[in-house]
């Protein structure tokens, strides 16, 4: 017993007041809520009466929910969190790996260097930490001008923040001491501050890949 | 579904009740909760083994969609394995990260349909989850029942 057209639209209005309405995740549950109603249907149930006993086994997948890996600050249903927790823990560690292993091993093993070449270093870095702030700000915008969500917007969205390292261990703290001793704070800064830059072009790459996808189908 | 199970269990235990009445025969609520508490145990062991279930599946089937899926684990296991829709998109997602599946959507009547399929390196995969499995099962025999074996 297949759903009516109007029937479907009351699905798809359950699903817009859960507000789930990431492309790579919507139609399949769409799919997988319709094809449920019409089993219970087919089994004598009126569609109020099987949409209802559909909504109370859904209900815990829409729960808004948030992650550790994300912080508190940013939640969203069971079923989105749990799909980008999956996708973004590998990241997750490689961002700590990214400001703690700098830390410690200057802490172990200071390193000075003269000071022409820290303020070469230094100059690098400015010199590159510019376009990097520019493209994340690109994503920042792109992301938010983009009417499509997909899981992957939900995991930049949570990282932009991550950008304040970046701005903190070059532009208002220095890599190196007055002495040309390396500063191992602001180099884990730096470092993941950098990580963030290239976790948000992972996830943006993804994100367009998602959106061509089922603009295409 | 379980939490839904173990809810109405608690009900029954609040009032004190010491048996149910269950397609005709007087079981006693002990009974119920230790029958309720093996297939929790049993989910759980199926639950490591989600991955290669669909794999298998995918393996015999061409291409299927999510609900598919949990229907036709239902049926194999003449209901034994229900395959909840929070387990099976994490797996089937997590999958397609991975590179072993593949996603085609399609429009089946009024709506469109997520269909899954293997990649080659699905195919690949398939095998050596299905040969670790085999291998996992033989060691199991042995550890469990050690005076048979499946050879």
């Amino acid at each position: 017993m297949e759903l009516t057209t109007k029937q479907i639209q009351n699905v798809q209005d359950y699903l817009t007041s859960k507000n789930f309405d990431f492309i790579d995740l919507k139609d399949e549950i769409l799919d997988h809520i319709i094809s449920d109603v019409e089993s219970f249907m087919q089994k004598g149930n009126t569609f109020e009466e099987a949409f209802a006993r559909v909504k109370i086994r859904w209900e815990k997948h829409f729960r808004e929910t948030s992650s550790f890996f994300f912080g508190m600050l940013y939640s969203n249903s069971k079923i989105v969190v749990n799909k980008a927790v999956k996708q973004f823990k590998y990241f997750y560690f490689l961002y700590l790996a990214a400001y703690i292993l700098p830390v410690v091993f200057l802490k172990v093993i200071p390193i000075q260097v003269s000071k022409g070449f820290a303020n070469s270093i230094n100059g690098l870095l400015s010199g590159f930490t510019f376009p990097v702030l520019i493209y994340i700000g690109f994503i920042i915008f792109k992301i938010i001008q983009l009417k499509q969500k997909t899981t992957y917007s939900f995991i930049l969205k949570t990282q932009f923040f991550g950008t304040i390292f970046l701005i903190l261990g070059v532009f208002v703290g220095s890599v190196f001491k007055e002495n040309g001793e390396i500063n191992p704070v602001f180099t884990g800064f730096v470092c993941a501050g950098f990580t963030v830059g290239y976790i948000c072009h992972h996830f943006f790459k993804k994100h367009k890949e998602v959106v061509t996808k089922y603009q295409i189908s | 579904m379980y939490q839904e199970h173990t809810k109405l269990l608690d009900t029954i235990s609040i009032k004190k009740s010491k048996s149910l009445e269950v397609t005709g025969k007087q079981l006693h609520i002990s009974t119920i909760k230790r029958l309720h508490i093996n297939k929790m145990g049993n989910q759980k062991l199926y639950k490591g083994s989600l991955q290669t279930i669909i794999l298998k599946l995918l393996e015999t089937n061409d291409k299927m969609y999510g609900y598919e899926i949990t229907q036709k684990v239902k049926e194999l296991t003449k209901g034994e394995l229900k395959i909840t829709e929070g387990a099976l998109y994490p797996a089937l997602h997590k999958l397609e990260a991975d590179g072993l599946l593949d996603v085609e959507v399609a429009k089946v009547g009024n709506r469109l349909r997520k269909y899954y399929k293997l990649t080659e390196n699905g195919t690949k995969e398939t095998a050596n989850k299905l040969e670790e499995m085999q291998e996992f099962l033989k060691t199991m025999q042995h550890l469990v029942n050690p005076k048979f074996s499946l050879e």
